[in-house]
This record gives C-alpha cells, structure tokens and sequence, in this order.
C-alpha cells in the first residue's frame, strides 16, 4: 500500500514537472511575465509588523547634568525601550509609487528599580514606563521601479501626527508625585524614510502561491528610520519629552 | 525506471519535486498511522464541571458532599454483536482493577448501547459512601479512620471503571479485550502542610514582600501581619505557592510590622504559621517621582490643549473634503 502510494506521487510529480518545463519552454519570457501581472489579485492594503529599540528623549531637557544626575538613566539606565509595532495602509493612488493613508498603534514598555525616598538607593520594587504610540499617516512607496523592472528595493516616506498615551507605575500602580498623577498623553509630529526588501525574488512561485491562495501580493522586509518630535505644541521647560531618533525593523505585506 | 522518474524531476523541478516529496511522506505516514491505530474504546472519568481534572482533593467539612462525575468514551466501541459489554464503574481504596473488589462501591453499570452510542454519561459519588469511609473496619478486623474524623490523614480513593470486548473481524468474534478507564482520584486530606520558610524580605512602598520555600502540598501562601495597635494578625495577601514570593500591601509606610506566612493546601488546611519578621514599609519613587525631583515640570494627564489642534484641523479637512464630493456630486 505504501509503495504503490509513493510511486502514484512520484508520476503525478513528473507529469507537473512536464507541464511546467512545457509552459517556460514554449512562451517566451515577456508572455509569462505579462501573465503573471494578470494573475496578480489587486492590492490596495498594506500591513507592517515592527520592532525597535526606543528611548524617548526624556533626559533632553537634563543634557547639562551629568549621566548618573539625568532621570531617565538615573532608572532604566539610559538603554532602549522595545517597541512593538503594527501598521495598516490603504493605497489610494497606484500610478507613479504608491500613496497611502495608514494608521498604526504601538506599545513600549521599559522596567528599571524605584529609588528609597530618603537614602535614593535602588530598592526591591520595579517602577515601569508604558508608551502607546498611535499614528495617522501619509506613506507614499516608491514602487514604480519595482512593478516596472523588477527592482526588488522600494524606498518609502512617511509622515505621521502622533498621539502618545503614556503612564509610570511604581509597584503595580500608577505612580502619584505629590497631587500629580504619572499618567497623560503627548502630541506631536514623525517623519520616516525607509527602504523595503521584496522577497518574493527567493521563491517567485511561492510568492505567487501566496498571492492566489491568501491575496498577499508581495512579502518585505524593511529598515526605516524615524524621527518624531512630541513636545512642539504647548512646549515648557524640563517638560514631558518623548521625542526620538529611532530605527525600526519588520515585515510587511501587500495585499 | 522509478529512480530515472525522480533524478529527472529532481534535475527539472527541484522545488516541486521537495514540495510533493513533502506531500507524499505526510500521505505516506498518515496510512501508516492509521492502519497501526487500534479501534478501541478510550474511555475517561472527570468532573462535571471541570472535565481537565482528574483529581478531587476535600477535607473533613466535605465529608456530606456528593460530586458528579462524568464518564466518556472518544473512540470507537466494537459492535455489540459480540456481546454486549456494559460499562462497570466503581470506587475502590486501592488501584484500579479489571473487575471491582467485594470491598469496593459499584455504581450503576453502563449498558453497551448506551456507552458505544451516546458515548457520555454522568453518576453520583457520595464521599460518604467511599469504601474506607462507609465501613468501619479492613478486611483483617483493623479499625479504618472515619472521614471527618479528629486524626489527621490522607486517604486517596480512585473511581474505576472498565469494559471487557471482543471485536467482530467479519468472520466471527476476537479474543476478548480488557479496557480500563483513567480513574479519578479522590483525595481525603486533612493533614495541613508544614509552615513555609521565609528566605528573603523586601520592604515597599506601602507594602512587603516575602520570598519564601513550602513543601509540595501547599498550594497556597497566605500573608499575615500585625501592626503596632493591633491585638492580632490579619492576612492581607495570599499567592499561589508556585510564584515563590507573595505580596502584601495597603500598609503604612514608617511603621514597624510583624510578619508571618502560612501554607494551605489544596484540601483547605492551613499550617502552623511561619517565623515571623519585623518589617517596616518605606517610602519609594519610581521614574515619576525621580523625574519631578530633578526639576520635570510635566503636569499629567492631558495637558497639552494645544495638541488637540491637529486633531480638529483634520476634522475640519475631512469635513471640507465631505462637502466638497457631496457640491460634485
């Protein structure tokens, strides 16, 4: 029973592999090129999955201290929050690039030790910073290199408002200095460059599969660099600052 | 000619070729498993209420209590063309065997039709009513310990169950086989675990923090504390024993504290308490407050009136943008 199901899938696999050489044999490559343009499912959406190590420039308005005197390395140390991030873009225009409207929402968090009030030791208790980052964005891809020539790099802009949810725990609840509550939201602006990796040059017949049977068009990953500027309305001095100058690594999918 | 078939596909396809290799190894391996598969009944005893628990564990309270259980069988029962096997089920002090004991309790057997069919079923056990418990002597004249009793002890009962069938193979009937359910345990325990071990303590900001070690019957760890005015200790935490350290807090700061812990186990008893420290809570900042004494001036909260500004320019476009589609139209 076993061999004679190995061999029925052994014929089947070569009568497929004849049918496949007979197809790349026969048509000349612009013909299965242009077929495998009128294969392809439209593609309107594009979704990014990101990570990044993110430190807020909360130390920006203590630059003038020294390291150990500046709040933010004083607790975490002045190393980098992660941030996790999901994306979602909706491609309005398909001519020349691509422009998108996209929204995305984040989640950093970064645990360090409290201080003794009196002797400013650290002390057995966490004390944690939480930051939502949610953006509203206009991306524009430039992949008319890539849809025309077969590039497979496309080099991409955004510009996002931000809006910052952000909260300090000490222990398990919401820090409280004096009457003040550890707990706000910050506005502000980000630009990003960034530059995305078509893989689907790996495995095209994967990558077509992936396409007609899901609708993912096109699978990349990607490097953007961001900068955000959270403290221009309403600006005071040694105010709340999450501004950054960050990198962010991920997946992306077109569909 | 097969290898001649493969090392030209191999040459042509090679992805094709690794992908349909795939596909035939699962093919290949599901036949293989299912013809090793036997057809046989699986049946199980939990709870009612909790199917995922094999284990009932009571103290001396619950000595009147009558739980549910289930029975059920998730694979095939042979055909009742070669007898018709009912299900037995009882309870028994000892291990599970093919057939109950003269000792041991029977419960209402289930018929073949019901059990090969309907394939789940519910009976009552009395706790009561469980061998060591209903009678009042062993077998060789000792005295048993009687549940709810003032001795301190843990009984485990299993409830049993099992079928013996034969298969039709189409010619006539097998040679009869002998399937036993997993039992359910039921476990009397008013023994209390030994008192837990404080290893390390930690004072916070309104509250402590105690590291500590418990024997494996504990399941639970409570935290008592007394403080300078009161006449006895009250808990004010409990943890689960696997987390190593439990918690209390809605304490003051400044203040001297006396501190104690004790196990509970599953059954509900509670052991002698643990050493008790003297800890005294203290007043800590997180980043907020580290922030705010290095001069920060953020306000909390959604200070930021300006930054609502964007948020109703866009509104205020998206508005625009609406009247204007709605004009064209």
């Amino acid at each position: 029973m076993k061999t004679s199901l190995t061999i029925a899938c052994a014929l089947f696999a070569s009568v497929a592999s004849a049918q496949g050489l007979e197809l790349s044999g026969a048509n000349p490559a612009f013909e299965i090129a242009g077929a495998k343009k009128a294969l392809e499912s439209p593609r309107t959406m594009f979704l990014e999955v990101k990570l990044s190590p993110f430190t807020p420039l909360l130390d920006r308005p203590f630059l003038s201290r020294e390291e150990a005197q500046r709040p933010y390395y004083t607790v975490y140390g002045g190393g980098p929050m992660l941030l996790g991030e999901l994306e979602v873009d909706y491609q309005f225009f398909q001519k020349f690039g691509s422009l998108a409207g996209a929204v995305s929402l984040g989640y950093a968090e970064k645990y360090g030790r409290s201080l003794d009030a009196v002797t400013m030791q650290r002390v057995e208790q966490s004390t944690g910073l939480h930051i939502v980052p949610i953006k509203a964005l206009l991306v524009y891809r430039f992949d008319w290199a890539k849809q025309k020539f077969h590039i497979p790099l496309v080099p991409y802009a955004k510009g996002a408002f931000v809006m910052m949810p952000w909260w300090v725990t000490n222990g398990s609840k919401i820090e409280i200095d004096g009457t003040e509550r550890g707990e706000g939201v910050k506005f502000g602006f980000a630009g990003v460059l960034g530059l995305s990796l078509e893989l689907d040059f790996i495995d095209q017949r994967l990558a077509r599969d992936f396409d007609s049977s899901v609708g993912v068009n096109h699978t990349y990953i990607f490097a953007e660099g961001t900068i955000q500027e959270m403290n221009l309305f309403d600006p005071v001095p040694f105010g709340w600052d999450l501004s950054s100058a960050h990198f962010m690594f991920g997946l992306g999918f077109e569909f | 000619m097969g290898l001649s078939v493969a090392f030209n596909l191999l040459k042509s396809e090679p992805l094709m070729t690794l992908r349909l290799a795939t596909l035939c190894s699962f093919l290949v391996g599901s036949v293989a498993l299912a013809q090793n598969t036997t057809l046989s009944p699986q049946i199980s005893i939990t709870r009612v209420d909790d199917p995922n628990i094999d284990t009932y564990t009571f103290g001396a309270a619950n000595c009147n209590d009558t739980i549910t259980l289930r029975w059920s069988n998730t694979l095939l029962i042979p055909t009742t063309a070669c007898g018709a096997p009912p299900l037995k089920l009882w309870s028994t002090s000892g291990e599970c065997q093919k057939e109950p004991g003269t000792s041991d309790v029977r419960y209402s057997e289930v018929p073949s039709l019901t059990f090969s069919s309907i394939r789940q079923g519910s009976f009552t056990v009395k706790i009561s009513e469980l061998p060591d418990f209903k009678n009042t002597t062993t077998a060789d004249g000792g005295m048993l310990q009687a549940c709810g009793g003032a001795e301190q002890f843990t009984k485990t009962h299993r409830v049993c169950g099992s079928v013996e069938y034969a298969i039709n193979t189409g010619i006539g009937c097998g040679t009869p086989t002998f399937q036993a359910a997993t039992p359910f345990k039921l476990v009397y325990d008013t023994q209390p675990p030994t008192a837990p071990v404080i290893t390390g303590d930690t004072a916070q900001d309104q509250a402590v923090k105690l590291n500590f070690t418990v024997d494996s019957d504990t399941t639970t760890v409570l935290l008592e504390v007394k403080g300078p005015t009161d006449a006895d200790y009250v808990q004010i935490a409990q943890g689960a024993s696997s987390n190593l350290s439990v918690r209390g807090d809605g304490l003051q700061n400044n203040v001297l504290y006396s501190v104690r812990l004790r196990a509970s186990d599953a059954a509900g008893n509670v052991s002698e308490p643990s050493v008790e420290i003297e800890m005294r809570p203290i007043k800590t900042i997180g980043f907020f407050g580290v922030w705010g004494q290095a001069g920060g001036t953020e306000a909390g909260g959604c200070s930021t009136s300006a930054g609502i500004m964007p948020l109703l320019l866009l509104a205020f476009a998206f508005r625009r943008a609406r009247k204007q589609v709605r004009k064209d139209s």
